[in-house]
């Protein structure tokens, strides 16, 4: 897949070079005044180099005590070409180009131990940022599959549980590759539980992360053509290639700015959106009206982007910033490769792998298996449309985007359920699967056999609940109702009332075959800006509103639900003199109160795993001192939900008009939330009581505070400009 | 004996009286005050010229400049004492208003007056009142309001272009090496200009004399009038096949294209005709990709740093009637206006920190108003400008800090647009002023800024052009 992927865009890009170039070359120049007799060659007197060499660098801690630690240490170049093209002079009044190239070097695998391939031998228990080292179990666990225990990270270490070891842990690695080479797997789902998670060294080093749009191409990060001319009585515009779509209003939110997905790896979303918003092959034309009647600079653009599918980066857990869903992620596909063969030892997962004393056991999946993405064709591809213009003092934007998200939503494709009599019947002997009612239930003799392959799978295999088989089903053809409290062999096989309907689920349920599905969906967005002469105030509105999305719902038996979302953001701004803090120079200060309603669905510590409405709130302010060569900046966001927050900030010096040197701090405030786990929930270790941070429980951050304070920061940037 | 002490006591007093004179312009500039000013005017304000044209000045024939220059300013020149100072002096350059100017005057001045609040009524185009009838006039605060409105209204033909209006930072003393300029983006420069034939300037001769150079940045401007344009009578008075036309008194076009930290932020500002309606402004801003609607109402704000503020420009580019205005009369100076002896039109620095004119030299009559805001927030106290009642434009002017002690200087440079060597395709036959350059100096802190122009004139764009340039969805176009 990827290198078809690979041959098929290469392709695109090469024939949209030569069509481009051969336009330019073959199409004879014509005088245009102004620019005399030009011809190609001479566009490259006016071509601008500008750019960048910096190195950026992270100094983390928990606690800044002991424990601080060089996190990353990154050298990065931008070099960017633009400039006309005097050709096609008799069709296009201008015709320019741009192309960025970002190549970059993370040294942290090189330098450090802590990360990446350099986690050699068992000794390296050290995780940087949230994590910890697996605990004596699960070291043990992983040695028995001939894995090294330094080379993983355990979240949550200190869940509540109950059970001998006192805490139950998830898993992920902390080293790149391919595969994470569970012993007596013939499969690895690595390549393909999620977006690049078998990233290689190099790829983490060299930021040719799948995320980045950068793992073909590289180092182009941005490079398009745009055309000028004038027609359809105005003017037009088109650029195509591979750019960035800015849309909206709203500063740190992204309610109509959903064009282009953006990568959190890189520094989750301290550093600008310009710098982390991943570049798409796209075209976009606009078209300028100019004015009509009481509209003025009225313009209507239509994007298309035709680029694969790319998601919001969350990290590769190897990367210093992994975020926590970027670690959680890992953790959902190796657990698959791992707990599948542990819970089936002796069987295959491929056909053709399979003998007589190792039968094919199809649907031999624990977690995260696959990622269900768009394949890429240009049915596929995202469109859209904005239109922009001013009516008196209002500055209004409408858009419309209709595109795959770029974050999915998991949902079980099977669910792996005890074959216990307490688990099929509903407590008198009659057993609760299929779904089909007309049917009537089946019985636990018919389960025995083979039954019907279209509802249900006999997985087989044994666990630690009475020997019980693992039957895989499709979540349609499970019935949730309650299930009687009783107990059995002084166990008790039954959860509170309050948790009555995640009941089978969380009691009966053992993982299954997840997969990160993706629904495209379409999403109006309205925003508008207004200048308050009375009080010095720009205001800025922007919502968006995202009809039939697909959504994380843990009460549903596959958690998958369907809703709306409607999405806004109020903000104000206002230059303002403070004079005894600086005579001269304004600071411009800014907030903003976000604001998410999900009205269709239900929402707490089981179902939408966020809050039915959830606000943010985000405080800015920025002065420059020196003449401008002294610039700081502080902001701050909290959840009013999740009671949490990001705090931070940072200095910039322009030693000339070349160097600079900026230093900064982070800082994440938040407590721990929980959330139904479904099927997982027997890894919690008190299937009664399901709720874990693990999982669906970090959808509860809002405004960052779930990183906490392991991921707080100093860092440093030493920039040339040129 | 009774007389003799009185006497006696009259001469002290006046000797004290003197003496105090010179020390409040005794050479040291950050101690000078509002009233340095004041008194340097009384004194010198009838004052004739002991040199006439022909005469070279040097740094000997100083004490007679001193009574035709703004006290603060004088002394930077006191300070260029290496010998090479060299101020020639030639005959006054009298200029005329274009002759469409003049027909609007000539119609509408009469009908022109103040509303209660100070604002114009009646006024259609050219300059609303007369010079005689400020001079006339018997308030002083009214003949410095109509100073104002007339600076506000003064010909500018149909606004300005400048490829490159190459800001530097400067710090006095020291060395440095010259900026070069160049060329912005074709996005915004578009193709009715030719910039590339008249294109050639030797730096190392413009940035003359010490003064150390910190940083430059290129910037391209554009101003364009859309009413109130006394060559469009057949049309109001308004630009033609221009809808804000009307509405609209100007819209200027700000780009800043190097560095690269600054590539590519731009601001668009609109200002009214309706006096009391606040400006509208937009930046984009390349780090966002986004333009962001801006208030436009701080003006005392600086810009990017620099030590103008954004109603520094032009000498005074803020709405009048946020200030309060005061008519001190009419005077000589000494200035650099209005001509120019150097090829490229433009200013060559010298001096001992890099910023002082080198050019020809003339006696000009000169109106001199000061302006004290109404917010008693703003960083200035007041500022006194002197203003060329032919062209209507700054020569000098000085702004207080809340203390009353000085605190920036500006010196300002224009040519006749119609004497131009270069860019004569966009600038002849336009009986305008055309700027050139603005020096301004903080004097408390030893630094300051030079803005040069690199490109410059006052071209007839069309009305595509036009359009295309102030249409905020072209902003997002020029990305670095």
């Amino acid at each position: 897949m990827k290198r078809a992927g690979r041959g098929k865009l290469a392709g695109l890009w090469l024939i949209m070079t030569a069509i481009g170039l051969s336009m330019a070359l073959a199409v004879p120049s014509a005088d245009a005044a102004g620019r005399g007799d030009k011809g190609l060659l001479d566009s490259f007197d006016r071509m601008a180099i500008h750019g960048y060499v910096d190195n950026f660098s992270i100094l983390r801690s928990d606690t800044f005590k002991t424990d601080y630690h060089v996190a990353s240490s990154r050298y990065r170049a931008s070099i960017q070409l633009a400039g006309p093209l005097y050709a096609m002079q008799n069709y296009f009044d201008r015709f320019e180009y741009f192309i960025e190239l970002r190549p970059q070097y993370e040294s942290i695998y090189d330098i450090d131990d802590k990360f990446g391939n350099g986690r050699k031998g068992e000794n390296k228990r050290f995780v940087s940022g949230r994590s910890g080292y697996p605990n004596a179990g699960n070291q043990g666990f992983l040695r028995a599959f001939g894995l090294n225990p330094g080379h993983f990270g355990a979240f949550w270490p200190k869940e509540p549980a109950a059970g001998p070891d006192g805490a139950v842990e998830f898993m992920h690695a902390l080293v790149p590759g391919s595969k994470y080479g569970v012993a007596g797997r013939d499969i690895d789902s690595r390549s393909r539980g999620y977006y690049g998670l078998d990233a290689s060294q190099n790829d983490l080093r060299f930021g040719m992360t799948r995320e980045t749009n950068m793992d073909l191409y590289y180092p182009v990060r941005e490079a398009y053509f745009d055309f000028f001319w004038k027609g359809l009585g105005g003017r037009n515009w088109l650029r195509i290639g591979k750019q960035q779509h800015v849309w909206g209003k709203a500063d740190f939110f992204r309610l109509q700015d959903i064009v282009n997905p953006v990568d959190f790896g890189d520094h989750f979303f301290i550093d600008l959106f310009d710098d982390t918003r991943v570049p798409l092959w796209s075209a976009l034309f606009e078209h300028r009206f100019g004015n009509i009647g009481p509209l003025r600079d009225v313009a209507g653009s239509v994007v298309y982007v035709f680029d694969r599918h790319t998601p919001t980066g969350l990290g590769h857990p190897a990367q210093p910033w992994a975020t926590g869903f970027g670690r959680t992620i890992d953790g959902f596909v190796f657990g698959n490769d791992l707990f599948a063969t542990a819970l089936f030892p002796g069987t295959a997962d491929d056909p053709t792998m399979a003998t007589e004393g190792r039968p094919y056991l199809p649907f031999k999946n624990m977690a995260l298996y696959k990622n269900r993405a768009p394949h890429w064709n240009l049915k596929n591809g995202g469109i859209g449309m904005r239109w922009e213009a001013t009516v008196g003092n209002l500055r209004i934007q409408l858009t419309d985007y209709f595109a795959f998200p770029d974050l999915p939503v998991t949902g079980w494709d099977r669910l792996n359920i005890l074959n216990t009599l307490d688990c099929t019947t509903d407590g008198n002997g009659n057993s609760i699967m299929p779904a089909d009612r007309n049917e009537g239930p089946i019985t636990a003799e018919q389960l025995a056999e083979a039954g019907d392959p279209k509802k249900f799978h006999k997985v087989g295999g044994t666990v630690a609940n009475g020997g019980a088989q693992i039957v895989g089903v499709k979540p349609k053809h499970i019935q949730i109702r309650e299930a009687g409290i009783f107990k059995e062999g002084g166990r008790a096989y039954g959860v509170k009332a309050k948790n009555r309907h995640a009941r089978y689920a969380n009691l009966c349920g053992f993982g299954g075959s997840l997969a990160a599905r993706y629904r495209k969906t379409n999403t109006l967005g309205l925003s508008l800006d207004w200048f308050e002469p009375y009080t010095g105030f720009v205001v800025r509105w922007e919502s968006s509103w995202t009809t039939n999305a697909l959504l994380n719902d843990t009460a549903k038996i596959d958690m998958m639900g369907d809703g709306n979302a409607f999405k806004w953001v109020l903000g104000i701004d206002r230059p303002t003199l403070i004079r005894w803090l600086n005579p001269t120079r304004s600071f411009f200060l800014s907030a903003q109160a976000y604001g998410t309603h999900y009205p269709d669905s239900r929402a707490g510590r089981r179902g939408i795993v966020s809050e039915n409405n959830n606000f943010i709130f985000t405080v800015f302010a920025q002065n420059h001192f020196m003449r401008d060569q002294l610039v700081y900046l502080v902001f701050g966001a909290f959840g009013t939900a999740a009671q949490d927050g990001t705090t931070g900030g940072n200095v910039e010096y322009l030693i000339t008009n070349n160097w600079s040197v900026t230093l900064g701090f982070t800082a994440f405030l938040g407590g721990r939330h929980r959330h139904d786990l479904g099927a997982f929930g027997v890894f919690t270790g008190d299937p009664s009581n399901p709720y874990t941070e693990a999982g669906f429980g970090l959808f509860h951050m809002q405004a960052g505070g779930s990183e906490r304070n392991q991921m707080n920061e100093f860092w440093s940037r030493i920039r040339y400009r040129f | 004996m009774k007389r003799f002490t009185a006497f006696s006591f009259l001469a002290a007093c006046s000797l004290l009286w003197a003496q105090t004179s010179v020390w409040a312009q005794s050479g040291d500039p950050t101690q000078y005050t509002h009233d340095t000013f004041v008194q340097w005017f009384s004194q010198s304000k009838d004052a004739e010229p002991e040199f006439k044209a022909g005469d070279v000045l040097t740094h000997a024939d100083l004490p007679k400049v001193k009574p035709f220059m703004f006290p603060g300013y004088f002394e930077q020149y006191e300070k260029w004492n290496d010998g090479s100072l060299q101020m020639e002096v030639v005959e006054t350059y009298h200029v005329k208003a274009h002759q469409t100017v003049l027909e609007c005057d000539e119609k509408y001045q009469k009908q022109v007056s103040l509303a209660a609040d100070g604002a114009l009524e009646n006024y259609v185009c050219g300059y609303p009142f007369a010079n005689d009838d400020i001079m006339s006039e018997a308030d002083d605060s009214v003949a410095g309001l109509k100073v104002a409105w007339n600076y506000d209204k003064r010909f500018y033909w149909r606004g300005y272009f400048v490829a490159n209006a190459l800001t530097t930072w400067l710090r006095f003393g020291g060395t440095h090496t010259a900026p070069e300029p160049t060329k912005p983006p074709d996005a915004w420069i578009g193709d009715e200009v030719d910039l590339d034939t008249d294109w050639e300037y030797d730096t190392e001769k413009i940035y003359g004399g010490g003064g150390t150079y910190e940083r430059s940045l290129g910037t391209f401007y554009h101003k364009a009038y859309h009413s109130q344009l006394p060559m469009f009578p057949d049309n109001n008075y308004n630009l033609p096949e221009n809808d804000d036309a009307g509405t609209v008194h100007w819209k200027e076009f700000t780009g800043f294209f190097e560095p690269y930290d600054v590539r590519g932020t731009a601001f668009i500002i609109a200002r009214y005709i309706d006096p009391r309606r606040t400006d509208d402004g937009w930046a984009y801003v390349p780090s966002l990709r986004r333009v962001r609607r801006i208030s436009a109402e701080v003006k005392s704000d600086s810009l990017m740093g620099t030590e103008h503020t954004l109603e520094d420009f032009y000498g005074f580019s803020g709405r009048p009637l946020e200030w309060d205005w005061r008519f001190w009369g009419k005077k000589k100076f000494l200035t650099v206006h209005a001509k120019t002896k150097w090829d490229d039109d433009g200013v060559r620095y010298g001096g001992p920190d890099g910023w002082l004119n080198m050019d020809v030299w003339q006696i000009r009559e000169l109106f001199v108003v000061e302006r004290i805001p109404k917010d008693p927030r703003h960083p200035y106290k007041s500022a006194i400008m002197a203003i060329d009642p032919e062209t209507w434009e700054t020569w000098n002017h000085v702004a207080f800090d809340r203390k009353g002690k000085l605190w920036k200087l500006w010196q300002w440079g224009y040519q006749w647009s119609d004497d131009s060597k270069r860019y004569k395709y966009m600038n002849a036959n336009r009986g305008a002023i055309h700027w050139r350059n603005v020096d301004t100096v903080d004097i408390q802190n030893g630094r300051g800024n030079l803005w040069r122009e690199y490109g410059g004139g006052l071209p007839d764009f069309s009305m595509d052009f036009i359009n295309g340039l102030y249409d905020l969805n072209r902003l997002t176009e020029l990305h670095r």
